[in-house]
């Protein structure tokens, strides 16, 4: 086992991967997911060509900010103006983004100080959902469903609320929802809709779990180099970055 | 919601009014976009209310501004270009017509009522701005993939609708963007690209707008991609310097071969000028530093080895047939040297056969092969597609080019390089579809199982099209297996989504008609999955239809797998009172509700080709009841339906088939017969197809009918008008032409078994003079005539000839095979022992195959033959059987015994010699010219049946001098089929009937030796072919007895 596990060892060592191929997928990251001003300084640092097309870059992330920020109808607004095809074929990202709307709406009566809030407070909400929500939620069982859901945040008071409505109310959802549009603008444009490196580590997975699944000799375990936790061979977790 | 919505419209439709800033009018109409993005519902009430007329103004009203921009920005400096408020208003308004279009169907027709794609053309053709360039092609996309919906829906007299996008001037502003992204750089120049290749590949329907595609550089500029493509990923080493690689990623490549494949189909023509355009030629002929022709090492030993390394699996494919082999049996090669050889020289074809580049056709397949093999899922299926679209050209094209062992060797090595990689690809393809697997989770890989599950069945069909070899791998690849059940999915009853949901009641306008057309929208159209189902369906049917062309196994097999009730359902059109309304939303719709055209179509043709077997015919056919609903589509409104429904009864209505009486008592004779004389002498280059289609049918009814049928059809035909089709009165096409070469010339006759002594039909001499395109390479807007495509149809009506039997030959033959082959005044014939074949010209090359599909002439010609040869047989087996002599004598009452015979002549003797014929300056023939082969075997049948009958009609035959002496030449034509029917006649002629009749028959034999017939019979004893001999025998053996 000793032995093998050094052959497996060395045989990673004798890999070099070029920094080169490793700066492009550190920079193809940081231009899919986003970044650009951290995209521009490692193109500095690298000498790597910078981000073709810096603007689209930030077209991204200013979409992306409006929706960590709960400001969906700028968010909507925003990928029309990117491309109105977006949100006109893809139906289910148009009505997550509705739905994400009126839950904003819905938290800001929540929100309000004071006893619980009265039925007219939800006017606007239910007038929202009326106009915007409920013509597809026929449509389709996943439509209606989540119609449903979200209407029912008026109902319960926040703190008697079962997780499944509570993660409604979770900005985790905005992050969520943040990360399929950043994809759907990508496949739009023609381009990867994923970052190259979410990829690689995919693929390494899926090798690994072959290999056992033919008993190739592996150590028990191999880390990925990502994760401080992973820090158990002693293998340099900065490999990547170095 | 409703009144801003109200107040923004009246905001934007005040546009006119000047003072009004454009700054709040863009504001206006990008609020207004919002307000529709993904809200169908808003966008229909939006039309309503005059959003398009609207847009119009708007779009128009900046055309001149943007006209003049255009002209500084050929200035120095385009990059200084700066985005004004006017761009601005364009691109919102360009935005809504996008988001309009996506809302389906319903929004075409008032699109296209208000001239949008007009108004977009226009403005593409002013506009250098990126974004809304981009933007309106999108826009113009968007419209035309909601019309080709749209003109699948059933009954709407939509059809009629054109987009008219792609016209001379649309497509030159298309072939002019193409030719700039190759310049700038721009982030969303792969966009463009793939936008104008979806835009052609979807919109070019018709026939006349692949023609006006393929005469403008678009087709090369395709071309020019795919072959940069394959430098750019070391498919071929590239040493040329004409070509500089654009790039283009994959997906831009799988639709730029999709917009090829649109182009090219239904043309033999257009494929040629397709691998014969100049940077494909290229790309093959450059590819070495060595300045000799190594395109070998692209073959099959070598595996395309281009690079150093094989890119394709070796194969070893043995050589074949290297011997020139004549007819009679090779595996007694030395009766050959028994027989007569000097008699019919090869000089002929040996002159011809220079036709087209076999080593660059080879190439081209395998280099498609390869690409192909480098793709996946719908990418694959295109480049398979583009395969199977070059290789069927080149077989259209390839039985012209004689027996020369290397050609044929080397079409054999394509043949099997596509059987091994290319048909296993596409059969597995099938497989994926039918087991529904996933290729991924995102929208773009679901959209592409989505193709591939509607276009895997079609590809494989138009791959193996016509080729039993290709069928055979198809089947061993385990297609019937994963076809069937995609057949039978597609019969699964689809829940539609329910409809949309609104707070109000959707007004329901009191009068539509009442809405000027702009604000009128249109039907839905069959609902998406619906139209998934019947595309998945049509496909299913188009590769069984092609599966089982040729091999009876494979018949049997489609039975066995239970389809043939799925058949006799993909019969049924869809009702007239169809609705594709909102009502049926929230439904199921059955497997009974219908069919689409397109599927009718592919039904058809399945059952056309499952009703070869005899058997099946007998069985599993007449248990499904399949007779009556093709009854039905003989009526339906379609001329194409129609037709398919002929050609679909004409095995129905063979003597051996149960269906006939069913048929026969529905009333088909009567159809049939008026379908026979529907297309008057009046449409001079009409469609003669569906004319030929049902004397097909007619003619098979007659042999072995009851004699009142016999007697009813002629009635119905009118005995004068049969007798004026078979003179082909309402044609003058009589012009065939001369083939220099020896023994009788043929004007227009067909290869016959080992594809030897090809006759030619000159093009010169019909009229038209090739040499024109010298030139000038693209000198097509000469002939801007729309052809009409059938070309395919003839072909499929080939395979129909084989269940023709005869009563005194069991030969089965086929429909004359119109084909032929250039004019050889550019390559005077050379010895037949030379082997150096003059360089490959493909401009010449070209031309010629344009001339042999385009020229009006030529199809005429080619159609009128068709229906002469389906008259004559007509008449041919009205007097077979038992009642041929008193079916003879009825004929005699109904038309003069001389007319008959003059008629009869006429198919026989010399057809006129055109003076013009000169014009090429080679050949002035004085050799007399005959006419089609198919023609003369079919007179000579009509003879032995003459024959057959009463000894008093032997004598009235022997009777007739001229007649006589216009057969004798026949005796000695390069076709053996000809021969043999002349000597079976012959034997007819001589046979005694009983004692009574011992002293005519003497006198009949010194007839025929007076004129000279016996000692043409005595010379076939020596014939290079079996049967002729063993006839010849026979009929000598006759003379001698008396």
């Amino acid at each position: 086992m000793r032995s093998t596990h050094a052959s497996f060892t060395r045989k990673v060592e004798e890999m070099k991967p070029s920094k080169s191929d490793i700066n492009w997928v550190i920079m193809d990251y940081l231009v899919s997911e986003g970044y650009p001003g951290a995209a521009e300084k490692f193109a500095q640092e690298t000498n790597l060509p910078g981000p073709v097309d810096n603007e689209s870059i930030r077209e991204r992330v200013r979409v992306r900010n409006a929706i960590h920020g709960g400001r969906l109808d700028e968010a909507i607004e925003l990928i029309n103006e990117i491309d109105p095809e977006i949100l006109d074929n893809n139906h289910l990202l148009h009505f997550h983004l509705l739905q994400l709307q009126l839950i904003e709406i819905i938290r800001t009566v929540l929100a309000k100080p004071g006893s619980s809030p009265a039925a007219t407070d939800f006017l606007p909400a239910i007038k929202f959902a009326t106009e915007q929500l409920s013509p597809r939620a026929p449509t389709d069982p996943k439509y209606q469903q989540a119609l449903e859901r979200t209407m029912a945040l008026m109902i319960f008071p926040p703190e008697k609320m079962t997780p499944e409505f509570k993660e409604l109310l979770d900005e985790e959802l905005r992050r969520k929802v943040a990360v399929e549009v950043n994809r759907a603008i990508l496949e739009s444009r023609g381009e990867r809709s994923e970052a190259k490196i979410r990829q690689l580590i995919k693929a390494r997975a899926w090798a690994e779990q072959e290999a056992r699944a033919a008993k190739v000799d592996l150590p028990a375990y191999v880390p990925l180099g990502l994760d401080a936790a992973d820090e158990v061979g002693g293998v340099d977790g900065d490999a990547m970055v170095s | 919601m409703a009144d801003t919505l109200g107040a923004i419209y009246h905001m934007g439709s005040m546009e006119a009014l000047p003072e009004v800033e454009l700054e709040a009018q863009a504001t206006a109409i990008r609020k207004l976009k919002n307000e529709i993005v993904g809200h169908d519902q808003r966008k229909e009430r939006l039309v309503c209310d005059g959003v398009v007329d609207m847009l119009v103004g708007v779009l128009s009203s900046h055309q001149r501004t943007t006209g003049s921009r255009k002209s500084e920005a050929n200035g120095p400096a385009p990059a200084t270009w700066s985005w004004t408020q006017k761009d601005e208003v364009r691109l919102q308004a360009t935005f809504i017509v996008c988001t309009l279009a996506n809302g389906g169907a319903a929004f075409i027709p008032p699109l296209l009522a208000a001239g949008v794609p007009q108004v977009l053309m226009d403005l593409l053709a002013q506009t250098t701005a990126p974004r809304l360039r981009t933007a309106t092609l999108q826009a113009l996309w968007n419209i035309v993939s909601a019309w080709s919906a749209l003109q699948e829906d059933p009954g709407e007299a939509v059809s009629a609708v054109r987009t008219d996008i792609l016209t001379k001037q649309g497509i030159e502003v298309l072939s002019g963007i193409l030719r700039s992204t190759l310049a700038d750089g721009a982030h969303n120049q792969q966009l463009q690209l793939r936008l104008i290749a979806d835009i052609v590949s979807v919109s070019a329907t018709t026939e006349a707008i692949k023609v006006l595609l393929c005469q403008s550089p678009i087709l090369d500029q395709f071309a020019d991609f795919l072959a940069a493509h394959s430098i750019a990923s070391e498919h071929v080493e590239y040493y040329g310097d004409t070509l500089r690689p654009p790039l283009s990623t994959p997906a831009t490549i799988t639709k730029m071969m999709s917009a090829i494949c649109t182009i090219i189909s239904g043309s033999t023509y257009r494929a040629h000028r397709f691998f014969l355009s100049p940077t494909i030629r290229d790309l093959f002929t450059q590819s070495w530093l060595a300045s000799s022709d190594q395109r070998h090492l692209f073959g099959a030993r070598h595996g395309f080895a281009s690079t150093g390394e094989p890119l394709l699996p070796l194969l070893h494919i043995p050589a074949y047939g290297t011997t020139t082999h004549h007819y009679g049996s090779r595996a007694f090669p030395a009766m050959a040297a028994l027989q007569n050889q000097e008699r019919r020289g090869h000089s002929v074809f040996e002159s011809i056969t220079q036709g087209g580049d076999v080593d660059h056709v080879n190439a081209v397949c395998r280099w498609l092969l390869l690409l192909a093999r480098s793709m996946q899922g719908h990418s694959r299926l295109v480049a398979l597609k583009l395969l199977a679209l070059v290789n069927n050209a080149v077989d259209a094209d390839s039985f012209d080019v004689g027996h020369r062992s290397e050609y044929m060797q080397k079409n054999r090595e394509r043949k099997k390089q596509i059987a091994l990689l290319g048909v296993p690809l596409a059969a597995k393809l099938v497989q994926v579809a039918s087991e529904g697997r996933s290729s991924g989770r995102d929208r773009s890989a679901e959209h592409d199982d989505m193709l591939v599950k509607e276009q895997a069945c079609d590809v494989l069909a138009l791959l193996v099209r016509d080729s039993d070899e290709l069928q055979v791998a198809a089947v061993d690849a385990g297609a019937i297996k994963h076809v069937c059940p995609i057949l039978k999915k597609s019969f699964d009853p689809v829940p539609l989504a329910k409809p949309m949901w609104s707070a109000r009641r959707i007004p329901g306008n009191a009068d539509p008609a009442s809405l000027p057309p702009t604000r009128r929208p249109g039907s839905q159209g069959l609902p998406l999955e619906t139209l998934h189902a019947m595309r998945c369906r049509q496909g299913a049917l188009q590769a069984l239809a092609a599966l089982a062309e040729k091999e009876d196994v494979h018949r049997k097999a489609i039975v066995e797998a239970g389809v043939v009730p799925c058949i006799f359902d993909s019969l049924k059109p869809f009702p007239p009172d169809y609705s594709t309304d909102d009502k049926r939303r929230g439904q199921v719709v059955g497997p009974k509700d219908g069919n689409t055209t397109a599927v009718l179509l592919a039904a058809c043709r399945a059952a056309k080709t499952m009703a070869r077997s005899v058997s099946l015919l007998r069985t599993s056919l007449i248990d499904a009841g399949i007779a009556k609903p093709i009854f039905q589509l003989l009526h339906h409104a379609d001329p194409e339906v129609q037709l398919a429904a002929t050609d679909a009864c004409i095995n129905l209505l063979l003597e051996f088939s149960p269906m006939r009486e069913d048929l026969i008592a529905e009333g088909v004779v009567k159809t049939l017969c008026s379908q026979a004389k529907r297309c008057g002498p009046g449409s001079a280059n009409g469609d003669l197809r569906l004319r030929v289609s049902s004397l097909w049918a007619l003619k098979h009814l007659m042999s072995a009918s009851p004699r009142e049928i016999k007697i009813k059809t002629l009635e119905e035909l009118g005995s004068g008008w049969l007798i004026g089709v078979v003179r082909g009165e309402q044609q003058h096409a009589r012009e065939y032409v001369s083939a220099p070469g020896g023994g009788v010339s043929v004007g227009l006759s067909a290869p016959n078994a080992a594809g030897e002594r090809v006759d030619l039909l000159n093009p010169q001499s019909s009229g038209m003079d090739v040499d024109v395109d010298e030139a000038d390479p693209l000198a097509e807007d000469d002939d801007e005539q729309e052809y009409g495509n059938d070309d395919a149809c003839a072909n499929d009506e080939e395979g129909d000839g084989e269940v023709m039997f005869d009563i005194s030959s069991s030969t089965h033959y086929q429909a004359s095979q119109l084909r032929s082959t250039l004019n050889n005044h550019h390559h005077p014939p050379t010895s037949p022992t030379a082997t150096q074949v003059p360089a490959f010209n493909s401009r010449r090359y070209l031309s010629s195959v344009r001339a042999i599909e385009q020229t009006p002439a030529v199809r005429a010609q080619q159609a009128e033959v068709a229906v002469q040869e389906q008259a004559l047989d007509f008449i041919r087996n009205l007097l077979n059987g038992e009642d041929c002599a008193s079916m003879f004598d009825h004929l005699l009452q109904l038309i003069a015994g001389a007319r008959i015979f003059e008629v009869l002549t006429e198919k026989l003797v010399p057809v006129a010699i055109d003076p013009a014929t000169g014009s090429g300056g080679a050949t002035t023939s004085t050799r007399p010219i005959y006419g089609p082969s198919a023609l003369i075997i079919s007179t000579v049948n009509i003879l032995t049946h003459i024959a057959n009958a009463l000894p008093r009609h032997k004598q009235l035959l022997i009777a007739q001098k001229p007649l006589l002496k216009a057969w004798l030449p026949h005796f000695n034509h390069p076709d053996r089929k000809v021969r043999v029917a002349c000597v079976w006649a012959v034997n007819s002629l001589t046979w005694i009937d009983d004692e009574s009749d011992r002293r005519d028959a003497r006198q009949r034999a010194q007839e025929l030796r007076a004129c000279g017939i016996e000692g043409a019979v005595r010379r076939l004893l020596g014939d290079e072919d079996l049967d002729v001999r063993e006839r010849a025998r026979t009929g000598v053996r006759q003379f001698e007895q008396l």
